[in-house]
């Protein structure tokens, strides 16, 4: 029972990395159809960037954190201010699935080889921001960290579905994404709210880093793989879909945890990816993934 | 949901305009020769190993260029099979002593038959599920490699002999390179053959669906062929990185290493065969820079490939192209995308009624179409209605009705872009209920659209030709072997002409007039010599005198094969067809000529409302 209720808590924080990162991917790719391959490198740029000016300059915690979060939003700006107004505004499109992956995939390599200069190669992380050992739950290993983005998981998850479905801004912002064209004929500023969304989402990603890193800790290149388990996740939401993207993440983290538990310990990971590979491929409209055109 | 910009402009893309101009063969002879020379050149120092190296991916991009540069398909398993490539001629050289250069024919082959098996089953799937799936290869390989000791976990294995061993380090190298730059011609040479091929048109068309679909272009077995083309270049090309580096480690499967070959890719030019050559051997080359360069090589890369996309999406190729033809001024070579190769003499062909078509209809006492109580609801809206109709043979044919009547969903029925509910459709007596659209089109069905559907990058000439290419019937191997593209452009000249309209070759559709445009579907749909011609209201956008013209070419067209017309023009119909139908609600409830339908009562009241009252009536049944 021990072992069981460890897997399941192993499983729910690795499925809460997934669910944060497949939420910023989701709720993007609802106003830009695009996919933010660079949302796991916000996240590392938040992780290192508070370890840098907290642990080697000696910066107050909250004032480092404020620090990065602003330096993040300040790359998302610039980001969507140079690059995408190009890329969108001015009609620079590439055929969908092309403008889908490309755009912040290279965004990504740009990221990492900052990070590699500013934060060098060596692993770290940011202080706990609830330090201590893990909680020892009659037997239960509760690791601190985990329960901070479980919770971050699960309320940026639920707010945003909610506020989705039941706001008009919610509602404008699934426009943008549906029929950018009509969202503007009916008086919706879709360049504003892309651009809003993804400084929001950086800003997201890079919190969730901060939070995260004591249990993964971070290298300048570890943004690309966790981004694309959020791709993965968020596929499994039809990438539109920030509550469903959640649900996801949680139940690829749980899945994953258990094949590796009670299956094979070397090959969890290679089990999970065959699980998800032979979904994607035979069952793609459980996925509900939009049509792209090619 | 898709990709829709609010403004899109359509971009000149050339693609592959140096290769065009240089024919496959001179290509291939020009970037063989370049790479020996420079291979030699470098004397098998630091940067002749650089550049070996560089040519082993060039070998895995140019396979890229021609699956996902293209066809669209984007796959990203191109570094697993590269990595198979390389691990496959490490073992069989290390372990069982085979000299490399007899590896590499069957490690690609080998990796065609596993390409196969994969590509079956991932190929079916729709693009943006393909990349996904494909985009999880690298990690449960990568993690098998690691854990297995057969395969040299961590370390990978070393100690593999050059691909032609020379006297010394330095001499291997310079022979080895050479060797893999004759193999990276002779990959330039195949990709060029394909593209310029029949198949680079069906490439092209295959984006679209439905087209490719009434055309009957096999798109699944092409999308297959290419899976397997890509991941064959991409293990000779591990082979040669094994054969020329002597070591080989997990790295290679990495995504990480899936990544830099895309970037290679787009930043060479996805739809250049010399594009991704020089991809390859430039990004190499800012990598093994011990510089500034690279240090800083992910921040350069990821702003070059941000360049290319938003300024130039066909790469530096496209750069270097529009650049050359700025400084040297016009010169032969065409912007206009696709393979275009000069059409030949059109005299034997071009004044010949479009073909088979003369022979056609021929059966007499088989009818041409019919239909059986074919059926087809839509949830709760039953669009079509248990329809029967005969079509005995050549001739014209309309169907006419309100909007909403199902006229264009029974033409899709008959033209297989619906499936039946129920019902058969036979087709010159065969029952082709069942069969697909391609299948359909290859049995003689052709057809037109209600909203035109051309290929807008390619010239009126080769959206015909695309549906003359007997190609369709090959395998890709023999499009390698021999081209039948000049033979299609001159049928499509034939057809253009038939229908009045050999003026506009060279037109690119998406400029032409409305009127042209049909045209030029019209044409590709009796290029093909088909049986049975299906037209979805022609005449919708026309002009008096435009309908004027359609009206004299589809009685001449009715002379020589069975057409079916769904149109709004009653007045038209009724004068040019011999038989008319007319769907109400899904239902047939008129058949017969033109006098019948002119007095019938119900068209008088249906169609032309000259009773009140009675459209009504007829809703609330």
């Amino acid at each position: 029972m021990t072992e069981f209720g460890n897997l399941v808590l192993s499983g729910l924080t690795s499925g809460a990395i997934y669910a944060v990162l497949a939420v910023c991917l989701a709720l993007w790719f609802r106003v830009a159809n695009m996919l933010n391959l660079a949302a796991g490198d916000f996240a590392m740029i938040g992780a290192l960037g508070v370890d840098l000016l907290a642990r080697v300059h000696g910066w107050n915690l909250a004032l480092a954190i404020l620090a990065v979060l602003v330096v993040i939003a300040l790359v998302g700006f610039a980001y969507d201010f140079v690059v995408l107004r190009i890329a969108v505004d001015w009609g620079r499109a590439q055929e969908g699935i092309v403008a889908i992956f490309f755009f912040t995939f290279a965004l990504s390599f740009v990221l990492e080889g900052i990070a590699q200069q500013v934060f060098g190669t060596v692993v770290h992380a940011a202080p706990a921001l609830w330090p201590g050992n893990a909680l020892d739950l009659h037997g239960l290993h509760v690791q601190r960290a985990g329960v901070l983005v479980i919770g971050f998981a699960v309320v940026v998850g639920i707010g945003l579905a909610l506020c989705l479905r039941f706001t008009l801004v919610g509602k404008a912002m699934a426009a943008c994404g549906e029929n950018p064209i009509g969202a503007r004929i009916v008086g919706i500023d879709n360049r504003r709210f892309r651009r809003a969304i993804f400084v929001l989402t950086a800003v997201l990603a890079g919190v969730f880093g901060i939070l995260g890193s004591p249990i993964t800790g971070f290298v300048y290149n570890s943004g690309a793989g966790l981004g694309l388990s959020g791709v993965v996740a968020a596929a499994f939401a039809g990438f539109t879909r920030p509550g469903r993207a959640v649900v996801a993440g949680l139940s690829i983290g749980l899945l994953e945890s258990f094949l590796s538990g009670y299956v094979n310990t070397a090959y969890g990971e290679t089990l999970l990816y065959g699980v998800l590979a032979a979904v994607m491929l035979f069952r793609p409209q459980l996925m509900g993934l939009p049509e792209v055109a090619q | 949901m898709t990709f829709a910009p609010l403004r899109t402009r359509r971009w000149p893309s050339p693609p592959d305009p140096l290769g065009r101009a240089a024919g496959p063969t001179g290509t291939a002879i020009g970037v063989t020769a370049l790479a020996i020379l420079a291979v030699v050149a470098l004397q098998g120092g630091y940067y002749g190993s650089v550049l070996v190296l560089g040519i082993a991916y060039a070998i895995v991009t140019v396979g890229m260029a021609v699956q996902i540069g293209y066809s669209h398909q984007l796959a990203f398993s191109q570094s697993v099979f590269m990595g198979m490539g390389a691990y496959g001629v490490a073992l069989l050289n290390t372990r069982y002593g085979w000299p490399v250069l007899l590896t590499l024919p069957v490690v690609v082959l080998g990796s065609g038959l596993v390409g196969t098996a994969v590509g079956s089953v991932v190929t079916r799937a729709p693009g943006l599920a393909l990349a996904l799936a494909t985009v999880l290869f690298p990690i449960p390989v990568t993690t098998y490699v690691t854990y297995s000791d057969y395969l040299g976990s961590y370390t990978g294995i070393g100690g593999i002999a050059p691909l032609w061993t020379g006297d010394s380090a330095s001499d291997s190298l310079i022979r080895s390179g050479i060797a893999a730059a004759l193999l990276l011609g002779l990959c330039v040479f195949a990709g060029g053959r394909i593209l310029r091929s029949g198949i680079g048109l069906e490439l092209a068309v295959s984006s679209d669906e439905r087209s490719a679909g009434a055309l009957g272009i096999r798109t699944g077995r092409r999308r297959l062929e290419l899976f397997v083309l890509g991941s064959m270049l991409a293990a000779l090309g591990g082979a040669v990185f094994a054969g020329t580096q002597t070591v080989v480690s997990s790295d290679l499967f990495s995504q990480v290493s899936e990544l830099t070959l895309l970037v290679m890719l787009f930043v060479g030019g996805r739809r250049s065969l010399v594009g991704a050559v020089v991809g390859a051997i430039g990004i190499e080359y800012l990598a093994g820079s011990a510089t500034f360069i690279n240090t800083h090589l992910l921040i350069i890369e990821g702003v070059l490939l941000t360049v290319v996309l938003l300024f130039e999406p066909g790469g530096l190729a496209a750069i270097a192209v529009g650049a050359g033809r700025r400084l040297l001024g016009p010169t032969s070579v065409h912007a206009g995308p696709g393979p275009q190769g000069p059409v030949r003499s059109l005299a034997s062909a071009g004044l010949v009624r479009s073909g088979r078509a003369e022979g056609l209809g021929s059966g007499e006492d088989v009818p041409a179409l019919v239909c059986r109580g074919v059926s087809r609801r839509f949830g709760g809206l039953v669009a079509v209605d248990e329809v029967s109709l005969e079509i005995p043979g050549r001739g014209l044919y309309g169907i006419c009705g309100p909007n909403g009547a199902g006229k264009s969903t029974l033409l899709e029925l008959i033209a297989g872009g619906l499936r039946l509910d129920a019902g058969q459709v036979l087709v010159e007596g065969r029952d082709v209920s069942r069969w697909s659209a391609a299948e359909r089109a290859r049995h003689g069905v052709a057809r037109t659209f209600q909203t035109v559907r051309l290929i807008p990058h390619l010239s009126a000439l080769d959206n015909v030709a695309v549906a003359c290419l007997r190609s369709h019937r090959t395998w890709m191997v023999e499009a390698i072997a021999r081209s039948r593209l000049e033979e299609a452009r001159e049928r499509a000249h034939a057809a253009l002409a038939r229908v009045g309209s050999a003026h506009l070759a060279t037109a690119d559709p998406g400029r032409l007039t409305l009127e042209g445009q049909r045209m030029v579907e019209l044409a590709r749909a009796v290029a093909a010599g088909p049986k049975l011609l299906l037209l979805d209201e022609p005449a919708s956008g026309l002009s008096g005198d435009q309908r004027g013209r359609l009206r004299e070419l589809l009685l001449s067209l009715g002379t020589e094969v069975t057409v079916v017309v769904v149109e709004h023009d009653l007045e038209l119909l009724a004068s040019i067809a011999q038989r008319l139908f007319v769907l109400i609600n899904g239902r047939l409830r008129f058949q017969g000529d033109g006098e019948g339908f002119r007095r019938s009562e119900l068209v008088r009241s249906e169609l032309m409302g000259l009773v009140e009252g009675s459209y009504a009536a007829d809703r609330s049944r």
